[in-house]
């Protein structure tokens, strides 16, 4: 087996990778370093985040405002230390990303325009028109070209942590072009591999969002913190699931039920008014506009469809010119997907799974608790964005913790060890595991499309917008069933060369464990809190559960689940109000 | 309107086949299905083994590039209905090797890509504003649309110039070398002039306009390669007056 | 930030002979690019004509004979016809190739290729004067 030696490995190429490689490159340009990633960089999700970033910068904000709505925006579950180093370092962040050529929109001065988002009190929304995460990937993977330090295994997926006395010493990982089976060894590994929406049937995600890392970290022994905080994004298109921007509400866009009203002025959210106004209706957080439609349509006023409920999201009353001008991804999307023109028409939208707030759990640095091991962005849970995040917060979050643990992770590797030769043994346990249990097996019955298709219509019944104890218990049963028939799984491709079906049965069972954790959390947490709604504990407990669920990974059945306190500094725990 | 519709899909694996073969796959036509749909069923449904890149589905993430009955495009926004009665072909990228199926390999697009210093370079010693650069939304607006490339590639596969020469440094890296010089905040247009003026560089372009049309996003890297013609013909003759003076 | 992997066996397709034919764009670049040499043949005969002139009333009269008879008619409409199909090619061209910005705005496609029509047409126009005589 081929063995490659390096300092240190970063799993996934998006946002947080790359800023955390050139981090890496910054710090020690003597530290060896390699980005490895199941697509081409520029095929990262980050790429498909559309609204902006958020970082203080007009005068008349200021960064305590920024670490309040963020906090309250998390329902109290964030911890305080993270959101402070967060507002503390972001703007400085967002100003080296422009530095390095981020074609941020601008005021007609040339200063950075901001927009208004949900749950913000000021305008702190960064943005490049709607397609920031695509121009910030983009500026920040043709900054990375810059290091001739940073090297890439591109298409390669790992699939296993390497772990050594108690540390990770490197993964093993399938190069998809060849089929080959590598052993990569190093001193710190830093997981940025994104979300895992695809555990739903319906989400924004690309088809990559998976949880790899999530699944990696976990089977390392790390655990997984809050994982039953999965945002719904209140505005998807039905039936693709496509997201359409927080930025159309931003811009002043209204959403209306089946009558043409204005129907979050009945939820607690404020009044409606013609133009936006901050953390009130339209602007409020997303978790509460997700519950808000569910409410709508049991009350029987969303409209019907073919692909299921929804409302419409009105753009007309903006202009051609503005659309065209701040929203024209909204446009083309629209056109494409749902055979509209949102200058003379109303979308289609519906509530979709979009975020992961929980993850990986890590400190401020990055740092899991497995040595060597590190975690950052939406992979990752701080915890920065606690039960429900604010849009345009991730973004930004991608620099400051990416950038962080990648500092942490190089100061680490100046100091580390050499890998241990005993990796060898375990690599060649791995590929001896992939050769039999998938390509060279014959005999299995199980399909991974229909175990695949199964684990998400089990999710979306279990851990919807609204979860009870019976729904969850339901769907942890299902998916112990699931994982337990995915071990006949069979596949129809057993060539070595870019097998794409090989890497989805390897996907699906990291995201068997994932939603497990998922369920399993919910389950402990009896409250409901932000994105996490149990209509069984209707209210928020602070007593008892002002804290994070912790997920260790059990070989023998479901996830052992512990509780870790939230740090609070300065924001002492209050009431969430919006529109008020 | 027809419920159903064929695909023929190139299929090529290295352990068993020599050359580019077709599979017929019928695939139920719903009417807002696009291209890669149609390909996620046969995979799914019908055979486990046809392989193809995608990701986002939403046309920015620039993985789904193909050959759709003759001609370049993005497989998540190509609608299968537009192709009534079918049968559809689905071949990969031209003029790129062939991995698999319809998967082909991008080493010699990312290394041009690199090549062309895609980033803002910065004279030795220049300051750089404590806050942002000022911008202004008209010298945003001299660069942007070079700025729009996804990387999907349909440009090289499109260009006759890059199928006969190899290399020819392309349209996309093209537009980004540009994208690059026109901003305002960046001053290495010399530095990647001595990249972009070689006779593979951008005057291997014999202006055909392929890869404008067939561009997604509207990038416009023909505009781009003749622009950058222009300036890199008054760039020779700047050095050539005056040859003591500029960067 | 090189690469780390090395590369399988691929599949290479070779641009076949007849690539120009396979799509309208490509065959009419080819023609585009072919009819420039027609214009290099109407200036050839352009200079054979000047030669004529020089040569006196005799010289011309067999030089317009020779454009007379009907092998040379027929080259010359095709010609004509390829010179028309440049010259139109190449306005269509223009645009495509440069739009210039007026305060900041790109000019549209018609805003640049419309002088050159202009331009043109009037050109003509005085040509078609002296050759009728009316200068």
């Amino acid at each position: 087996m081929e063995v490659t030696a390096h300092d240190i490995l970063l799993i996934g190429g998006g946002g947080a990778g790359l800023r955390a490689a050139i981090a890496i490159a910054e710090a020690n340009p003597r530290l060896d370093l390699a980005v490895v990633s199941k697509v081409y960089p520029m095929r990262s999700h980050t790429v498909s985040a559309e609204g902006g970033a958020a970082a203080v910068i007009a005068a008349n904000d200021s960064i305590d405002e920024h670490a309040y709505d963020t906090i309250s925006g998390s329902d109290w579950l964030a911890d305080q230390d993270a959101v402070e180093i967060f507002v503390n370092n972001v703007t400085h962040e967002m100003l080296r990303l422009e530095h390095w050529g981020c074609p941020w929109s601008r005021e007609p001065d040339g200063r950075i325009a901001v927009r208004p988002f949900g749950g913000m009190k000021k305008e702190r929304t960064w943005f490049a028109a709607d397609k920031t995460g695509f121009h910030m990937l983009h500026s920040l993977f043709q900054t990375a070209l810059k290091y001739g330090e940073i090297k890439r295994y591109d298409e390669t997926f790992a699939t296993k942590l390497l772990v050594e006395d108690g540390a990770v010493q490197g993964v093993v990982a399938i190069e998809l072009a060849s089929g080959k089976i590598r052993a990569i060894s190093a001193k710190a590994v830093i997981l940025c591999t994104g979300g895992c929406g695809r555990v739903f049937p319906f989400t924004t995600n690309a088809n990559i969002c998976t949880g790899d890392g999530m699944a990696l970290a976990y089977r390392a022994g790390a655990p997984l913190k809050d994982m039953e905080m999965m945002q719904y994004h209140p505005t998807g298109l039905p039936q693709t699931g496509i997201l359409i921007t927080e930025a159309t509400r931003g811009e002043g866009g209204w959403l209306v039920n089946k009558d043409g009203y204005r129907y979050l002025q009945d939820y607690d959210l404020g009044k409606p008014s013609p133009t936006p106004v901050f953390r009130s209706m339209e602007l409020g957080p997303r978790d509460r506009l997700s519950q808000a439609f569910v409410k709508e349509m049991e009350k029987g006023r969303t409209l019907k469809g073919p692909y299921g409920d929804y409302v419409h999201l009105d753009l007309r009353h903006l202009g051609e010119k503005k659309i065209d001008e701040k929203l024209p991804l909204v446009r083309e999307l629209c056109r494409n997907y749902a055979n509209i023109d949102p200058v003379h028409q109303m979308i289609p939208v519906r509530p979709v799974v979009h975020y992961m707030m929980g993850g990986i759990s890590t400190d401020t640095s990055g740092a899991t608790p497995v040595k060597g091991l590190y975690a950052a962005g939406e992979a990752a849970c701080v915890s920065m964005n606690g039960a429900n995040r604010l849009g345009s917060n991730s973004l930004s979050e991608l620099l400051v913790f990416g950038a962080r643990a990648g500092a942490a992770a190089a100061e680490y590797a100046a100091g580390a060890r050499e890998p241990s030769t005993r990796l060898l043994a375990q690599a060649a346990d791995e590929e001896t595991r992939i050769n039999r249990d998938y390509l060279n097996r014959n005999g299995g019955r199980e399909r991974v499309t229909a175990i695949r298709e199964e684990m998400q219509r089990a999710m979306e019944a279990a851990a919807g917008i609204y979860r009870t104890r019976n729904t969850l218990e339901e769907g942890a049963a299902r998916l112990a069933e699931l994982k337990q028939r995915y071990g006949s799984i069979a596949l129809d491709d057993h060539s070595r060369t870019f097998n794409t079906q090989l890497i989805a049965a390897l996907e699906l069972s990291g995201m068997l464990e994932v939603a497990e954790s998922m369920v399993h959390a919910a389950l402990r947490r009896e409250e409901s809190r932000g994105a996490h709604q149990r209509t069984d504990f209707p209210k928020r407990d602070d007593q008892k559960f002002l804290a994070h669920t912790m997920a260790y990974r059990n070989a023998e059945g479901p996830p052992r689940l512990e509780f870790a306190p939230v740090k609070i500094t300065r924001w002492p725990p209050g009431e969430r109000v919006y529109g008020r | 309107m027809a419920d159903k519709i064929t695909l023929e899909v190139a299929r090529f694996s290295p352990e068993r086949d020599d050359e580019l073969r077709f599979d017929s796959y019928e695939v139920p036509l719903h009417e807002n299905w696009m291209v890669l749909d149609a390909l996620n069923y046969i995979k799914d449904q019908l055979d486990g083994s046809v392989t193809f890149r995608w990701s986002c589905r939403m046309g920015i993430c620039g993985s789904c590039g193909m050959v759709v009955n003759g001609h370049e495009r993005l497989t998540c926004e190509t609608l299968l209905a537009d192709y009534l009665p079918g049968p559809i072909r689905v071949e990969p990228l031209r003029n790129f090797p062939v991995v698999r199926d319809l998967v082909v390999d991008i080493s010699d697009f990312m290394e041009k890509l690199e090549r062309v210093k895609p980033w803002i370079i910065r004279k030795e010693g220049a300051p750089e504003p404590e806050r942002e650069f000022l911008q202004t939304p008209e010298q945003l607006e001299t660069y942007k649309q070079y700025s729009l490339c996804i990387n999907c590639m349909l440009c090289y596969s499109a260009c006759p110039v890059y199928g006969l020469d190899p290399h020819f440094i392309g349209p996309a890296a093209s537009a980004l070398s540009l994208r690059y010089n026109l901003d305002s905040r960046d001053q290495g247009t010399a530095q990647r002039m001595d990249v972009m003026a070689q006779h593979d560089g951008v005057w291997d372009c014999t202006v055909i306009g392929e890869c404008s049309v067939v561009c997604p996003k509207h990038v416009d890297p023909s505009l781009a390669i003749q622009e950058y013609k222009i300036s890199a013909t008054k760039a020779w003759f700047k050095n050539l007056l005056m040859p003591w003076g500029g960067k | 930030m090189p690469s780390a992997i090395p590369r399988p066996k691929y599949y290479q397709r070779r641009m076949p002979l007849t690539w120009w034919l396979e799509r309208w764009n490509y065959t009419w670049f080819i023609l585009r690019e072919l009819s420039s040499a027609f214009v290099a043949y109407w200036v050839i005969i352009t200079l054979m004509q000047i030669a004529a002139l020089v040569g006196g009333p005799q010289s011309y009269a067999g030089f317009q004979a020779w454009m007379a008879t009907p092998v040379m008619m027929v080259v010359n409409l095709i010609a004509f016809i390829f010179i028309l199909f440049h010259t139109l090619s190449w306005f269509r061209l223009v645009p495509q190739a440069i739009l210039p910005r007026i305060g900041g705005k790109r000019t549209s496609v018609v805003v640049t290729a419309a002088p050159m029509y202009v331009i043109w047409a009037v050109a003509s126009v005085v040509v078609a004067c002296f050759v009728l005589g009316v200068f």
